[in-house]
C-alpha cells in the first residue's frame, strides 16, 4: 500500500482563498441578474439622454458625456452587486462554512474586496460601454464625438467610479449583514440624500457620490462641487479605503 | 380587528420601520430648511422677488422615500429567510397561521401601513413646512390658503407610493427590486422625467402623476390637473395591488 501524498493546491493562501470568493461570486444568480439589469437601464436610460440631446435640452451635445450620463443611475446596480456579495454569507449561515475553510478573518475579507474588483471591473467596462454605444447610434449625425484620449479616460474613470461604489457598498452591508436595510439605505444615501445636499452644501464635495462625479463627468467640473479629478478620486480612493478598514476591523471583532 | 392590531404591532416591532420613519421625516425637514436658508439669502440679496411657490412640497416629494422603505418592509420581512440556526423559517408561515384567510390577512396589513404612513407623513409635512416658514417668513407660501388641498395631498401621495412598493413586494416576494426601482425613481431627476423627453406618455407614471396632487411646478410634456393626477396614480395602485392580492391568494405562500 503506497501512502497518497497529500495534495496541495498551488498559490498562496490568499491567492486561493481570493479564487473561491470569484467562484462563489459568479455562482449566485444575483450577480449575474443584476449585471445584466444595470446593462438594460444604461441601455434604455441612453436613449432617454440622447433623445434629450438631440432636442438641445441637455446643455451638451459631447457623445462623450451624454453616453455616460446614464452612470449616474447604473451606479445603483453596483450598489446591490456590492451589498449582495456582502449579505449573501449571512443568509443560511454561509459565512460559518466560509470561515471553518478560511479562518483568517482579514484575510477572507481582503479576498473577497478583490473578487468583487475581479467581477465589477469588467462588468463595469460592459456597462458604460453599452451606454456610449447605445447613445451613439441615437445621436447619430449630431453627436459631437471627442478625441480618443477624453474617451478613454472617462470610460476608465467610469469603470473605476463603479467598482470602487460596488467595494464601499460591500464595505457597508459587512457592517450591517442584512440585505434589505443595506439596500436601502445606501439607495437613500446615493440617490436621494447625497444629490440635494450637493445642490446646497459646500462640504458635500468631499463625500463619495460627489466627489466621484470628477471621475467620469469632466463637464461636470463646478457644477458638481469644487474639486478637480484627481482630488475626487483621491477622496473616494479614501473613503474605501477607510470603508474596507472598518469593515475588517468590524468582521474580525464580532461574532460571525 | 385583532389582525388589524397585530399587524400594526409587527410594523412597530420592526428597526427597518423605524429607520423609515427617521428617512421620512428627516430627510424632507433638513434639505427643507437648507433650500429655506438659500432661498432667503436669495431674496435678501435681490436675486429673487420671492420664495418659489413649491419651497417644501419639493423637499416631500423625495421623504417620500421613507414610505417607499415602510412599504417593502410590511411585505418583505414576511418572507425573510431566518438562519439555519432559527430553523430557516419565514414569518410568512407563522403569520397565515395566526389569520389564516389570506384576503383578511392582506386587507389588516393595508390598513396597518396606511396607518403609519399617514401618521409619517402628517408629521413630516407639518416639520417641514414649518421650518420653511420659520426661515423664509412672510415670504413663503408653504402656509398660504392654497395648503388645505396641498396638504392632504402629499399625504395621498405618500400612501398611494407606499401602497404601490407594497403591491409590487407582494409580487417579488424580495424587497431588492422594488426598492431600486421605486428609490431611483425618486432621485432629483427621476427616470420617469428622462422618459417623458423620449415620450409624452411617460407623464402618466404613477409618481409624475401624482406629484400634481401638490406640486405646481413640473417641467413635464402635458399638464395634468391636481385631481386627474390623483386619479391617475390611484388607477395604478389599485391595478399593481390587485395583481399582488391575486399573487398572494393564488401562490404558496
Amino acid at each position: 500500500m503506497t501512502a497518497v501524498a497529500p495534495t496541495r493546491a498551488r498559490g498562496s493562501e490568499f491567492t486561493r482563498s481570493s479564487h473561491a470568493e470569484v467562484l462563489k461570486l459568479l455562482s449566485l444568480p444575483a450577480t449575474l441578474l443584476t449585471a445584466a439589469g444595470s446593462l438594460l437601464v444604461s441601455a434604455v436610460l441612453a436613449v432617454a439622454f440622447a433623445t434629450a440631446g438631440r432636442q438641445g435640452s441637455t446643455g451638451t451635445a459631447s457623445a462623450l458625456d451624454i453616453g455616460l450620463a446614464p452612470i449616474g443611475y447604473t451606479q445603483a446596480g453596483f450598489i446591490i452587486l456590492g451589498v449582495l456579495a456582502a449579505t449573501s454569507e449571512y443568509t443560511g449561515g454561509q459565512v460559518q462554512t466560509s470561515l471553518t475553510v478560511v479562518p483568517r478573518r482579514v484575510l477572507l475579507h481582503l479576498s473577497k474586496v478583490v473578487a468583487l474588483v475581479l467581477i465589477a471591473v469588467p462588468t463595469a467596462l460592459v456597462v458604460v460601454l453599452g451606454g456610449l454605444v447605445v447613445a451613439n447610434l441615437v445621436l447619430g449625425d449630431a453627436a459631437v464625438v471627442p478625441p480618443f484620449g477624453d474617451f478613454a479616460v472617462g470610460v476608465g474613470g467610469a469603470a473605476a467610479y463603479l467598482a470602487l461604489t460596488a467595494v464601499l457598498s460591500s464595505s457597508v452591508a459587512t457592517v450591517i449583514r442584512r440585505t434589505v436595510p443595506a439596500v436601502a439605505g445606501l439607495l437613500v444615501y446615493y440617490f436621494i440624500a447625497g444629490p440635494l445636499l450637493r445642490d446646497r452644501t459646500a462640504f458635500a464635495a468631499y463625500l463619495p457620490d460627489t466627489a466621484g462625479y470628477g471621475m467620469w463627468f469632466h463637464s461636470g467640473a463646478g457644477r458638481f462641487g469644487s474639486l478637480s479629478a484627481l482630488v475626487g478620486t483621491g477622496f473616494v480612493v479614501a473613503w474605501v479605503v477607510l470603508a474596507v478598514a472598518v469593515a475588517a476591523v468590524s468582521f474580525r471583532a464580532r461574532d460571525a | 380587528m385583532s389582525a388589524y392590531s397585530g399587524e400594526l404591532r409587527k410594523l412597530t416591532s420592526l428597526p427597518s420601520v423605524w429607520a423609515a420613519f427617521a428617512v421620512g421625516i428627516a430627510v424632507p425637514a433638513v434639505v427643507g430648511v437648507l433650500s429655506a436658508v438659500s432661498t432667503s439669502a436669495a431674496i435678501a440679496n435681490g436675486t429673487k422677488p420671492e420664495a418659489g411657490p413649491d419651497l417644501g412640497y419639493q423637499e416631500l416629494a423625495f421623504g417620500v422615500a421613507g414610505a417607499i422603505i415602510l412599504g417593502v418592509v410590511a411585505a418583505s420581512s414576511e418572507y425573510f429567510t431566518e438562519g439555519e440556526s432559527a430553523g430557516s423559517g419565514r414569518q410568512i408561515t407563522t403569520s397565515l397561521t395566526a389569520v389564516p384567510s389570506r384576503t383578511r390577512f392582506l386587507l389588516a396589513k393595508v390598513a396597518a401601513l396606511t396607518t403609519a404612513v399617514v401618521l409619517m407623513s402628517a408629521i413630516a409635512t407639518g416639520i417641514t413646512l414649518s421650518c420653511v416658514q420659520a426661515v423664509v417668513g412672510d415670504h413663503a407660501h408653504a402656509l398660504d390658503g392654497a395648503a388645505a388641498t396641498r396638504v392632504p395631498g402629499v399625504v395621498l401621495y405618500w400612501v398611494l407610493t407606499a401602497l404601490l412598493a407594497f403591491g409590487i413586494t407582494l409580487l417579488t416576494r424580495n424587497g431588492v427590486v422594488p426598492l431600486a426601482v421605486l428609490v431611483l425613481n425618486t432621485s432629483v431627476v427621476t427616470v420617469t422625467f428622462l422618459l417623458s423627453k423620449v415620450t409624452p406618455l411617460a407623464v402618466y407614471f404613477p409618481d409624475l402623476a401624482g406629484m400634481r396632487m401638490f406640486l405646481t411646478e413640473v417641467r413635464v410634456p402635458v399638464e395634468l390637473s391636481p385631481i386627474t393626477g390623483g386619479v391617475v396614480m390611484a388607477v395604478w395602485v389599485v391595478l399593481l395591488l390587485a395583481c399582488g392580492f391575486t399573487a398572494f391568494t393564488r401562490r404558496d405562500a
